[in-house]
């Protein structure tokens, strides 16, 4: 999905979410989006690593600009997969905003101990729906990878 | 002094007293006196204690007509008579040569003589000698008054040795009667004691026993109470725990399902007519209704949850705090809430005072118009207190008394009263947990008065 904008680049976006609804919603607000992008959705940390590190099915993708993760994915947890990223140099670079809907402080502090971008709650208004865009629109264009 | 006593009578006088026993004695001195004086009758004889003369030895047939009971004949001083009598009286040998006047059956006597046996002064026995052939003289008085003298120191030391050994063994037998008695005594008073003790001591035993029993009873329940009240906790944090996970794993669907409708109702107002908007309104409101019934549901599963300690909470405190939570409630309803002296009790601080809250909520939420007015008191009952929250609301049909306390249970439509029906139920797991009932008096029209007991403080089993 092509954003409006042809003239930049656009950004590349590795969401990781399980749950179909939650992924449509997400992809659909950020096709929605003025900052021009492309989502690629992985639905649990292992085939993320794999998406990022290139394996065998992965062999063609590129190395994304962010990654939205949500916390609550099978296999290896959010906060499992944020340790195994900070193992790989070149991965760690990556910045990684938290998509969740855990309302808990604790798991707050723990992402941002672990040195996340941001942490954003899952929408479940229309104005937080925008809110949350608009964030990771921010994000895009602070980044300095791009 | 028995001087002139010829010197082989005294020699054997001496010999008889000195060896012979006590029965012979007395015999063979009157033998040896009878035989020298050729007197075919006489008698030996002695004062006793008493002062009558007794005869241990006489010539049996003095009295042959007359039975003889023992050795020893008895004359008391009372029957002292004749000549025998006067000779002890007057302390004098005396004797006599004619008939004399004797009692009947007595042997007649023709001539007699005798001796009073004095020992310093004192009569201490006689010798009385008669019928001898021919009459007795002043010489025989004179040799027999010699015999008795001869005699006197030797049988007053006789008898003073009898009496001192009849003394002894009066004393002896004294003392032994006494120590019998005394013994008998003490062996009454012992069993008597050992009865006593054992009896003490049986009942003793009974007692500790039946403490024992009780005490083994009493822990057996207090285990067992504490054993089922660990397992109630254990079960309980499992459910919490189970909810706590399950309520957001329930939820997450909801929030896409509730941003789908919003988004659609929103991007695409302009094309939807009022219908459409009107179903998606209820999707919307079906999701969040959803939602809420989640949340309630792990509201209660992690009501009583036991992080909180148990201690002495005071329940005006509690009901304080309650008031507080809901200051805005009760300002827009015009509550007046009185509450009267509440005691110290056994709770969990916050438990309690969601407790009060939700009975006070209810008490304003449900008061059908008329501002609120509500009573808190407390009763002290044994081991614990019953607090009653009184209303004067729309009041409970009987038939729902128990119903109310069901979990989502609600006697009206949601447009009539919200909420979702948790309260009373959270109430009643939160009581419960506590040991405690709690149950509602009321009637339509009448109010309503919810009653719950809780442990007083110190009362409780320290889980």
């Amino acid at each position: 999905m092509i954003a409006k904008h042809p003239d930049t680049q656009p950004h590349k976006i590795l969401l990781v979410e399980d749950d179909w609804n939650d992924a449509r919603l997400i992809e659909q607000m950020l096709n929605a989006s003025e900052v021009r992008n492309k989502t690629y959705t992985v639905r649990d940390g292992e085939h993320a690593l794999a998406f990022l590190l290139k394996g065998p099915i992965f062999a063609e993708t590129p190395t994304p600009d962010l990654i939205l993760l949500d916390l609550n994915i099978p296999k290896i947890n959010g906060f499992e997969f944020l340790d195994e990223l900070a193992s790989f140099p070149a991965l760690a670079q990556i910045p990684v905003a938290i998509l969740t809907g855990s309302t808990s402080p604790d798991d707050k502090a723990r992402c941002i101990k672990k040195g996340v971008a941001a942490y954003l709650l899952k929408p479940d208004t229309v104005e937080g729906y925008d809110s949350v865009r608009k964030e990771i629109e921010t994000l895009l264009l602070t980044s300095t990878r791009h | 002094m028995g001087v002139g006593v010829p010197g082989p009578l005294r020699e054997r006088l001496l010999d008889i007293f000195l060896t012979t026993p006590d029965e012979r004695m007395f015999a063979e001195v009157l033998d040896l006196v009878q035989e020298k004086f050729q007197s075919e009758f006489g008698y030996f004889g002695y004062i006793d204690s008493a002062g009558d003369l007794v005869c241990p030895s006489m010539t049996r047939e003095i009295f042959a007509r007359c039975d003889v009971i023992g050795k020893d004949i008895v004359f008391p001083r009372s029957v002292w008579g004749g000549l025998w009598g006067r000779i002890l009286v007057e302390q004098v040998t005396l004797f006599k040569n004619a008939p004399h006047a004797t009692p009947e059956g007595h042997l007649p006597l023709h001539r007699s003589l005798g001796t009073p046996i004095l020992h310093r002064q004192k009569l201490i026995g006689q010798i009385m000698l008669a019928n001898r052939d021919r009459d007795y003289g002043e010489h025989d008085a004179l040799e027999l008054e010699q015999i008795g003298n001869l005699i006197s120191p030797v049988l007053a030391a006789r008898l003073q040795r009898d009496e001192m050994e009849m003394a002894l063994r009066r004393t002896n037998e004294s003392l032994e009667g006494m120590v019998a008695e005394r013994t008998r005594r003490l062996t009454e008073a012992n069993d008597r004691l050992t009865g006593e003790i054992s009896q003490r001591k049986a009942a003793e035993e009974r007692f500790r026993l039946a403490v024992e029993l009780d005490i083994t009873e009493r822990k057996r329940a207090a285990d067992a109470l504490s054993a089922q009240a660990q397992e109630l906790r254990r079960s309980n944090e499992e459910l919490a725990r189970f909810a706590y996970v399950s309520s957001h794993d329930l939820k997450e669907p909801l929030r896409a399902l509730s941003l789908h409708a919003q988004l659609l109702a929103s991007r695409y107002s302009q094309r939807l007519d009022a219908e459409a908007k009107g179903y998606l309104d209820l999707l919307i409101a079906g999701a969040s209704r959803m939602r809420g019934l989640i949340d309630d549901l792990l509201s209660y599963a992690a009501a009583g949850k036991g992080e909180e300690a148990l201690g002495p909470v005071c329940c005006t405190d509690s009901v304080r705090q309650a008031m507080d939570n809901l200051e805005t409630t009760i300002g827009e309803s015009g509550a007046v809430i009185h509450c009267g002296e509440l005691p110290v009790v056994d709770a969990r601080p916050t438990q309690l005072c969601q407790v009060f809250q939700n009975l006070i909520g209810n008490a304003i939420k449900f008061s059908g118009g008329s501002p609120p007015r509500i009573r808190i008191s407390s009763t002290a009952m044994d081991r614990e207190y019953r607090i009653s929250v009184r209303d004067s609301g729309i009041g409970i049909r009987k038939e729902y008394h128990e119903k109310i306390f069901e979990v989502f249970r609600r006697l009206h439509g949601s447009e009539e009263y919200p909420g979702s029906g948790i309260g009373l139920a959270i109430c009643k797991k939160i009581i419960e947990l506590h040991g405690g009932r709690i149950w509602v008096e009321s009637d339509v029209g009448k109010g309503s008065e919810f009653l719950f007991t809780v442990p007083s403080h110190r009362s409780t089993l320290i889980i």
